[in-house]
């Protein structure tokens, strides 16, 4: 049998006798019916008045989920939103407010807005963390690797630092990883993915394209010089592009971009995720790809600049905003020749 | 009985559902613990909400923000890059 933590069990059995009805914090009407049937009936400035009212208590539900996490929480109040947005399955947008004012009109169950608001979201939270954590099952092949290979992963592939990055955070702790070793670690977590796998890894790529800035592009034909990064967060350079006014349209460009990677040809895109994300030489990747000639690994690179370039520009994105996103791209092709 | 709405559930926590049907739901959350957790969250959510920063000023501003349909990638099966609809 189940048994409640006792301050479970004490906040229910508060409610199992009546209680006084609780009061709406400052500010916030206890039903806002009038606006919520506004919003219902798709009038724009409704829904502005809405967003406007709620933005800062969802916000303030979202900080707690967030763990202190700006980004975060944002990111959680548009998850919030879309939420209230959803329309049934009929179609109909704002399914759940439908329902709250159903609630209050039929059933008699007189919720503040706020309150229900708090569950609602609550429960849209909790999908949304559920759905992202699903994404991060560790892959079977995995598993069956030791710890520090474990943890390689899980920097790379999950907290989305560049493979410098995670080096810079290994070598800083009381066992520092020597560069070779960290290497050969990657190397086999790479060749134990399987290509389900590797596809998740190019999502991953697009989320910290940005990042890949750090340091100069890899010299063709010689090691890849690797700088070691400041692991901080906050100091990563895709972060400093989230926050700006300009998050939402990176956004956009990395998905469109996203969608372009994959409508490459196989070769081409493994080439492109070996020199580009993997930071490989040029040799290396010819090598591991087993062409005859270098040329081909070039050849490859600047067939990807081609196809992303007239991709991006087919899908409507502005040319000097698609640049910004992936700079680094173009750096690095650049200086292989074309 | 089967777990009550989220809206009903929301009504306990006001303390505003009234005549049998509230019975009904007290009992239920007493002896349920999925409720009485998710009751139990509910609370910790609200007494949180005044100890919370103030959202980044742009943030209705950016929610608002018209959604560029042309950028919008169609859906792409992620696992099977094959079979990629053709537009
Ligand atoms: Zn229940």
């Amino acid at each position: 049998m189940w048994h409640a933590p006792t301050s479970c069990r004490a906040f229910y059995l508060r409610y199992n006798g009546l209680m006084p009805p609780q009061k709406s914090p400052k500010g916030f009407k206890d039903r806002p019916i009038g606006l919520i049937r506004r919003v219902i009936a798709g009038e724009q400035a409704a829904w502005e008045e809405f967003v406007n009212t709620y933005c800062g208590f969802l916000y303030s539900l979202a900080w707690r989920y967030a763990r202190r996490d700006v980004d975060l929480a944002s990111e959680l109040v548009l998850v919030a939103l879309e939420g209230l947005r959803k329309p049934d399955t009929g179609g109909r947008e704002f399914y759940r407010l439908r329902k709250y004012l159903d609630s209050l009109e039929r059933f008699g169950a007189r919720s503040r807005f706020v309150t229900w608001l708090a569950l609602v979201t609550r429960n849209l939270f909790r999908d949304w963390f559920r759905d992202r954590e699903g994404r991060r099952i560790i892959p079977k092949e995995i598993e069956g690797l030791d710890l520090v290979d474990r943890k390689i992963f899980r920097l790379v592939f999950w907290e989305g630092l560049s493979e410098s990055e995670a080096f810079g955070t290994l070598a800083g702790q009381k066992e520092p990883l020597a560069f070779g070793d960290f290497q050969s670690r990657l190397e086999r977590i790479y060749t134990k993915l399987s290509e389900k796998n590797l596809l998740t890894i190019y999502q991953d790529l697009l989320r910290r394209l940005p990042s890949l800035t750090l340091g100069s592009p890899p010299v063709p034909g010689g090691l890849c010089p690797v700088q070691v990064a400041d692991p901080r967060p906050e100091a990563r350079p895709d972060r400093a592009l989230e926050r700006s006014e300009d998050r939402a349209i990176a956004k956009e460009v990395r998905r469109v971009f996203l969608e372009a990677i994959l409508a490459l040809p196989r070769v081409t895109r493994q080439v492109l995720l070996l020199h580009a994300v993997r930071q490989l030489s040029g040799e290396e990747v010819r090598i591991i790809m087993g062409f005859h000639k270098r040329q081909r690994v070039y050849d490859e690179l600047a067939k990807a600049r081609r196809r992303l370039g007239s991709f991006l520009k087919k899908e409507g994105v502005d040319e000097e905003k698609a640049r910004r996103s992936i700079g680094w791209l173009d750096g690095l092709l650049d200086k292989n020749g074309s | 009985m089967t777990c009550p709405s989220t809206e009903e559930l929301a009504a306990v926590y006001d303390g505003n559902l009234k005549g049998r049907q509230a019975l009904k739901i007290r009992d239920h959350v007493a002896a349920c613990p999925r409720c009485a957790h998710e009751l139990h969250v509910l609370h910790q959510s609200l007494q949180s909400v005044p100890k919370a920063p103030t959202p980044p000023g742009d943030l209705a501003a950016w929610a608002l923000r018209p959604r560029q349909k042309s950028w919008i990638a169609p859906q792409v099966n992620l696992f099977s890059p094959h079979r990629r609809p053709t537009k």
